[in-house]
This record gives structure tokens, sequence and C-alpha cells, in this order.
């Protein structure tokens, strides 16, 4: 199941990169306590903090790693845009690696995701590789 | 686990605590090479993260609660907090000094006492979520959210007047200023229209140099747009958008006075009432000012000179739409999506004597002139917006793909260029000067957008 969740969460980040990759709040920059004390004579005001604001996230843990990937199943999903990387890879892992079960998906576009395919990654994944590969 | 390229890894990690996997394993592969040295190479990496045990941190479940937002950010004087607010770090990717919470232009720092003022310009309460018109919290960078307050402390710092506050709101309610932030590249700009009563309430440009600098509504709002991509969500140029950036920054209002008689406001063009003020976005891909010679589309009007020999009208008075001259030759740039022309009234004018509403203008676009399967499986958005093919066309009436329909009926089958499923996806604003030399064309991302109530942020 919870193999499962992470594939799930990995096919929505892929999709969430499609458009919207984000990064994480930068660091505000701080000022020396001498100048938040104020050195000079001058009038000392507080001023308002113009960040957003974030709120709590649920993690939910990785799921466990294969011991091996001798006889299992994993999916290469290259996302977006180009097959200059997905076909490459599935393809060299399925000469090098030929014990294990390579399932290729090639996600191109803006479209959604066949509901038909995601479904049956959801069942049969044990393993994912997500491309970004634009 | 994930691969992709470096510089695309910090968007990755938000991205994935975003989905709940903030530990995500996540390898680096080069953006350019052949696959013998870009892609063999991290294979083993690939097996070593699927297989490699789990760390500590990377087992935990729980609940991560960021700490909570320091009220202020600053003390100091107003000096010291000029330079603070006005700071900026190096920034490797983009090779330059970059603001943290300006947009490298000069930040007014918000005290309390300004911060006050610039909420007079609205009746809500300071600690008002920005929601939706569903009532959704607006989520910057798909994350933060921000109140009334926080968006008056952006009017402040960008130099706003209170009485902007209610497109100050509704550019939040929008989202901020940019429609690709953080995004994988920055070749993406915004452009606001704002429309309604409230553009004039509040001065902003709709005619002379409209799109230009000088005048404060105009300069001050595009700038707000900026700061809360940049402090509400965290962008940061050079690292949050990655390639060459896009200098289309900016807020307009739609020239009433000068719209041909019988056309739609915007308002009205987006199913609001007349009286309605509203904010539309736009998220601009390509774009370019078409500026004909001095006296060019007068003579075209005449029946005489280039543009009328072009068109076949010469020795025939016009009215003549000036639009069929320029149109071919910006279509095989962009096919199948949604267009937006900036008319000056005085070229807009003949068009309406033409064409009664802006609808039969969008019409006009969306049927006369197309592009064929071909073409566009020749065109490099092709693999990206019709997933190679995979994708529904919008005119068919079977509901077919792309290669369905190249299938079916040839490759030779007609598609549209202005607009993809519906003559609406393109936009007419009205605006600018007394002259007639320019129209502004805009390339627009995923549709002409929709557009917000300013009214309720009054």
């Amino acid at each position: 199941m919870k193999r499962l969740f992470e594939i799930a969460a990995m096919v929505s980040v892929a999709v969430w990169l499609t458009f919207a990759f984000a990064a994480p709040p930068q660091k505000a920059g701080k000022a020396s306590p001498a100048k938040q004390a104020g050195e000079t004579k001058e009038p000392v005001y507080q001023f308002l903090n113009p960040k957003g604001i974030p709120g709590p996230i649920k993690v939910q843990g990785l799921a466990p790693r294969l011991d091996t990937i001798k006889g299992k199943t994993i999916y290469v999903v290259a996302c977006e845009a180009g097959p200059q990387t997905g076909p490459y890879l599935y393809n060299y892992l399925k000469e090098h690696y030929p014990d294990t079960n390579w399932v290729h998906i090639q996600h191109n576009g803006m479209g959604p995701t066949d509901p038909k395919t995601e479904g049956e990654m959801l069942q049969k994944a044990q393993g994912l590789i997500g491309g970004q590969s634009w | 686990m994930r691969f992709g390229f470096a510089d695309q890894k910090k968007y990755f990690e938000r991205v994935a605590r975003l989905n709940n996997v903030p530990k995500l394993r996540w390898v680096d592969i080069p953006r350019t090479g052949p696959p013998e040295t870009r892609l063999y190479p991290i294979v083993p990496a690939l097996i070593e993260a699927l297989t490699k045990p789990l760390t500590k941190e990377e087992m935990y479940v729980g609940t991560y609660t960021p700490e909570p937002l320091e009220r202020y950010i600053f003390k100091g004087t107003y000096d010291e907090a000029i330079e603070f607010f006005n700071s900026s770090e190096h920034v490797d990717s983009a090779d330059a000094d970059i603001g943290i919470f300006n947009d490298g232009s000069p930040i007014i720092p918000p005290t309390e006492e300004k911060v006050a003022k610039m909420l007079t310009g609205t009746s809500l309460k300071p600690d008002t979520v920005v929601t939706d018109a569903k009532g959704n919290p607006v989520r910057f960078s798909r994350y933060e959210t921000a109140t009334v307050e926080k968006v008056a402390i952006i009017g402040v710092m960008a130099g706003c007047k209170p009485e902007y506050m209610p497109l100050l709101l509704a550019i939040a309610e929008q989202g901020g200023g940019s429609t690709n932030c953080p995004g994988t590249s920055s070749s993406h700009g915004t452009v606001y229209i704002a429309d309604g009563p409230i553009a004039k309430e509040i001065g902003l440009g709709a005619k002379h140099e409209f799109l230009d600098w000088g005048n404060r509504a105009n300069v001050s709002l595009a700038k707000a747009a900026r700061l809360m991509t940049i402090n509400f969500g965290g962008c940061i140029a050079g690292i949050v958008r990655t390639d060459a950036g896009n200098p289309l920054s900016t807020i307009i209002a739609e020239d009433r006075d000068g719209l041909p008689p019988g056309w739609e406001t915007v308002s009205e063009d987006y199913g609001f009432k007349k009286n309605d003020s509203v904010l539309v976005k736009l998220g601009t891909r390509g774009f370019g000012v078409n500026e004909f010679a001095p006296g060019a589309s007068r003579r075209l009007q005449d029946g005489i000179g280039s543009l009328a020999d072009d068109l076949g009208v010469t020795g025939k008075p016009g009215p003549h739409n000036i639009l069929a001259w320029l149109v071919p030759r910006i279509a095989p740039l962009y096919v199948n999506t949604g267009h937006v022309f900036i008319m000056v009234p005085n070229l807009a004018k003949p068009v309406g004597q033409m064409y009664p509403t802006k609808n039969a203008v969008y019409e006009w676009l969306f049927n006369n002139f197309k592009a064929t399967i071909r073409d566009y499986q020749h065109h490099g958005w092709w693999e990206f917006f019709t997933g190679n093919g995979e994708q529904i066309e919008g005119t068919n009436k079977e509901g077919l793909t792309f290669n369905q329909v190249a299938k079916k009926y040839g490759t030779d089958y007609r598609i549209p260029v202005f607009g993809s499923r519906s003559p609406k996806e393109n936009l007419i604003v009205v605006g600018g000067g007394g002259a007639d030399e320019c129209i502004w064309h805009i390339h627009l991302l995923g549709g002409r957008g929709f557009a917000v109530n300013i009214d309720r942020w009054r």
C-alpha cells in the first residue's frame, strides 16, 4: 500500500513538474544584531514581514526499498515533452538488466495521463523511475 | 525515485514536499549530450535509489509544520530598512545578484503606519485570507497563502496608493504576477487587463503609452504583482525560472472611450456586466509590436498604398480590416492557440465598422485562418500540447485525437490557428494613443484565462 502511495505521489509530482516547479521558501535576509538595535539616533521602526504564509504538510515516508531488482516489475515513466530520454533509458535497462521486467510509459505533453495505463501501473509497479527529460 | 536536470532540483524538492514525499530520491542528469554521456552513466545511481535501504528521515511519517512567520522581519532605522529590503544574493545559475524581497528596483520599507494607511483602501479586515471566487484560499507557488494585510504590505513596498487595494487584492486572487513561477522556464510573461469603473477611479492608464512607464498605477501595480510572486511564492529569478525571461510584466486598462460602437467591453467579453470592474490575467508566450509606417493604415482606408495593394482594395475606400493584412504574417508561428490583439482606437475603428462585435472578429479569426495537421506536426509545440498527437483535436465533432483525425482524414486536415476549440480563446483589447501605427500581438499560454471581480475586494 505504501509503495502504491509513493508511486501515486510520484506520478503527481511528475504532473506538477510539467509546469509547476517550485523552490523552497527563500532565506529571509537578516540584519546584524548591531543594525537591528539601531546604531544611529534616528527613529527605529519595526517592518512588517511580506512573506507568504506556509501551512503544515502531512509527510508520507518512502516505501521500503527493493532488496534486488531481479524479477521485479519496474516502470520507467519519462514525463513531459520529448522522447529524447525515456526510450533510450528503457532500452538500455532492458538490455543490461534483462532479469527485471521493465515497463516503459512515455507521457508526453500537457494532457492527462491515460487512466488505464496509470491504473495498471499502480497495480503492478514494484518500483518506478520517473524522468523529467524536457 | 526521480531523475532530472540539476538546475531543477530545487523545484523538485518543493513539489515533492507538497506531494507528501519530501525525501523522494533524486538523481541529476545533464541537460545535453548523447545518451552515452548524458543518460547511461546515471543508471547505477538510479538502481541504487531503488535498492539502497531507507534512512530514518526517509521513513518519517507525520506532519511537517513550518515555523510560524514572524510578524516583523526587520527592526532598524528607515535607512537601514531600505538596505535590508533592497538587498540581494548571488544566484549562481543567473551569475547575478538577485533581489531577496525585491524585483531589482527599489522597495519602500513597510512600516506599520504605511501598511495601516494602505489598508484604508479596502473595507476588508487585515486578517482576511485571500480567496478565489469559490472561497478557496489562493496558494502562491501552490503552497503559501496571503491575507489582506500581506497584500497591503506588498502594496506599500511597490509604491501603490491605498485606492489601489481592490486591484491589488484582485491581482493576489489571480495568483500574483507570474503564470510560471516557480517554473522550469521563464519565457512566459504576464499581462493584466483591468476593466471597469475602477480603472478611471485610480487613474490606470488606457490611452497614450499605456504599455509604457510614467503612470504610477500602471507601474506600481505591475511591480506589486511581481513582488507577490517573489515574496508570497518564493520565486527567485535564475533559480525557479531558468530560461531567458520575459519582459512582459504589465497592467493596463482598456480604453472604453475608444471602443468601436457595439464592441463589448472586456468585462462583458468575460461574461460580467459593463459596470463591473474586472481583472484578467494573461499568460503570454510570444509577443511583438506590429508597427505600421506612419500613414500606412490611413492610406489603406483610402484605398491607396502598399497595404491596399496587398489586400486587393486599391481604389476602394474603406473601411478595410487591417488585421487581414497582419494576421497571415504572424499566423505560421503560433498554431492552434489563443491570441491577443491590443489595438489603438484608430486602428480598431474601421475593423469595428466591418465587424459589429469583438465576437465577430474572433469568429473571423477562428474560421478563416487554418493550418494543416502536417504543419502542426512540424511545429515545436506539437509534442508538448498535443502529446505527440494523442490529445483531442478541438474542432472535429467525433472527439478524435489529432492522430486519429490525421489517420481518418489525412494530414491535410485543417485546424484553426487562432484558437483550438473556440473563437473565444482570442481577445481584443482597445487602448493606446491617438496615432494609428501599432498593434500589439500576444500569443497566449493556455487560452485567454478568466476574469475576477475586483469589486468584491473594495
